[in-house]
C-alpha cells in the first residue's frame, strides 16, 4: 500500500477571486505599456550614429511549446508587431527594457557591451515554476497556474535572468556559496533596477520586490523576495515563509541550492538597499553605478567573499564618487548595519 | 521502498520536498505496482546518468536530490531526464 501523507497542499485548487486577478493583470499591462513607452524613448534617443561602434537592439523570442527542448520554434524577432501571445510579447519588451535600461544607464549595448542578441524562450515545460539562464538565452516557464503565474508576469524577474547574463560577460561570479549569493543579489539588484527604470521611480517610489505579480491569486505574497526587507517577501500556508536572511548572523549553511544562493543573497541585497536609499534619486545614478563598475571593472576575483566584495565596492565609490564622499560613506555603512567589514 | 525528492534552486529559490513509500514485494495494491514500475525503470538509468555537473554557465536552474532507497543521487534539472525524472516529478506531485 502506499503510505503517502495528506495530498500536498501545494496541489490544492484554489479558490480565487476574479478581482485580484484582474487588478493584477491591469498592473502588469500598466508595467508593460510604460516599459516599452521608456524602451522607445530610449531607443529613439539613440538613433543615428553609436559611439564605438556598438551594436544595437537585436532580439528573439522562441516558443518550446510545452517542451524542454531549447531554443524552440522562432515566433519574433527584432522589429516585428506584436504577436497573439502575451508571453511573447512581455519577454519581447522585457528584453527591451533591459536593453534600454543598460544602455541608458551605464552606456552598454546589450550583456557584452557589443550588442550580443537577447535571446528567450517561452512556454518552457510543462507547468514549469521556473526562469533561468542557461547560458546563452534566458527561459521562462508558464507556471502551474496554482501558485504561480506565468514566469513573464515579472519585469524585474526577466531582468534578474539578464543580470546573470551580464555576470556571465564580466565578472562569472562562481556559482556556489558566497559568491554564488553574491551572484544572485547583483542579479536581483539588475532586476529591481530595470523596474525601476521603467517605472521611472527614484527609491523612495520602488517597491524593491522581485517577482511581484508572480505569485497566482490567494497565495499570500508581495513577490519573491525583497530588497527592503529580506525575509518578509511572503508567507504562505503552501509555501512557506520567505527564509531570507537580512544579515551575516542570520547566514544559512546548506548544502541545497548551491550552498543556498538564493536566501544568503539577501544579505547583499540589504545592503544594496540601504545605500541606495540613505542616498536617495534613482538607484543606478549612484550605488547601482558602484555595483556595476564594481563587476565590469575586471578586477573582481570571480570567487570573492561578501568581505572582499564589499570592500571593492568601497573602492569602487572613491574611485567615482571621490574620498570620502557620501557614496564612500552610505555604501560603508550599508555593508556594516547588515554585519559584513567593508574596511 | 522509500524514494524521496528534493528540488531545490529555481529563481524563487523556494524548495519542495516529497517521499513516497510502496510495497515491491509480498502482497501488493495497484498502487505499489505502479510505484514499483516506475522505481525499476528509474533504477535501470541511474548507471548511465550523465556524470557531468551539467551546464556549468546555467543559473536559476533547479537542483534535485532523488534517494532512492540507499542510493542518494544529486542531478542537475537539464540531466534529469528519462524515466528518473518522470518519478521524481511524480513523487513531488504525489507524495507527502
Amino acid at each position: 500500500m502506499v503510505r503517502q501523507g495528506v495530498i500536498p497542499p501545494y496541489l490544492l485548487e484554489r479558490i480565487a477571486g476574479a478581482a485580484p486577478r484582474e487588478a493584477s493583470r491591469e498592473a502588469r499591462l500598466t508595467l508593460v505599456a510604460d516599459q516599452r513607452l521608456r524602451v522607445a524613448r530610449t531607443l529613439e534617443a539613440d538613433d543615428g550614429a553609436r559611439p564605438g561602434g556598438r551594436g544595437g537592439l537585436h532580439r528573439e523570442i522562441s516558443d518550446a511549446g510545452g517542451s524542454e527542448d531549447l531554443p524552440g520554434r522562432l515566433v519574433r524577432k527584432e522589429g516585428q508587431d506584436t504577436v497573439d501571445d502575451v508571453d511573447v510579447n512581455r519577454a519581447y519588451d522585457g528584453l527591451g527594457a533591459t536593453y534600454g535600461f543598460l544602455d541608458d544607464a551605464f552606456g552598454r549595448s546589450s550583456l557584452d557591451g557589443d550588442g550580443l542578441a537577447l535571446e528567450g524562450t517561452v512556454h518552457f515545460g510543462s507547468a514549469y515554476d521556473n526562469a533561468f539562464w542557461d547560458g546563452s538565452r534566458m527561459v521562462f516557464g508558464d507556471g502551474d497556474r496554482k501558485v504561480f503565474n506565468s514566469f513573464t508576469s515579472s519585469l524585474s524577474v526577466i531582468a534578474h535572468e539578464l543580470g546573470h547574463g551580464l555576470l556571465q560577460y564580466t565578472t562569472n561570479l562562481a556559482y556556489e556559496g558566497q559568491s554564488g549569493a553574491l551572484n544572485e543579489s547583483f542579479a536581483d539588484v539588475v532586476g529591481v533596477m530595470v523596474e525601476q527604470h521603467a517605472l521611472g521611480q527614484t527609491v523612495h517610489e520602488a517597491t524593491w520586490l522581485i517577482g511581484e505579480g508572480i505569485f497566482a491569486p490567494g497565495i499570500q505574497g508581495a513577490g519573491i523576495r525583497s530588497l527592503a526587507a529580506p525575509g518578509t517577501a511572503y508567507d504562505d500556508p503552501i509555501l512557506g515563509k520567505d527564509p531570507q536572511p537580512s544579515r551575516m548572523d542570520g547566514f544559512v549553511r546548506t548544502r541545497e541550492d548551491n550552498g543556498g544562493v538564493h536566501m544568503n543573497s539577501g544579505i547583499p541585497n540589504h545592503a544594496f538597499y540601504l545605500a541606495a536609499t540613505e542616498l536617495g534619486g534613482h538607484a543606478w545614478e549612484r550605488v547601482g553605478r558602484v555595483w556595476f563598475e564594481t563587476v565590469a571593472g575586471g578586477k573582481l576575483d570571480d570567487r570573492v567573499d561578501f568581505v572582499g566584495f564589499a570592500r571593492e565596492t568601497v573602492v569602487t565609490a572613491r574611485r567615482l564618487f571621490g574620498l570620502h564622499s557620501d557614496e564612500e560613506a552610505a555604501i560603508g555603512t550599508a555593508w556594516r548595519t547588515v554585519g559584513v567589514g567593508a574596511q | 521502498m522509500r524514494v524521496s525528492v528534493s528540488r531545490s534552486g529555481g529563481v524563487t529559490g523556494i524548495p519542495r520536498r516529497a517521499a513516497v513509500e510502496f510495497v515491491m514485494r509480498g502482497e501488493r495494491s495497484p498502487s505499489d505496482n505502479e510505484w514499483a514500475g516506475l522505481y525499476r525503470a528509474a533504477r535501470s538509468q541511474t548507471d548511465q546518468l550523465q556524470r557531468d555537473s551539467g551546464n556549468g554557465l546555467a543559473r536559476d536552474a533547479f537542483q534535485w536530490t532523488v534517494q532512492l532507497g540507499r542510493q542518494r543521487l544529486e542531478v542537475p534539472d537539464s540531466t534529469l531526464t528519462g524515466p528518473l525524472r518522470q518519478l521524481a516529478e511524480r513523487v513531488l506531485a504525489e507524495g507527502g
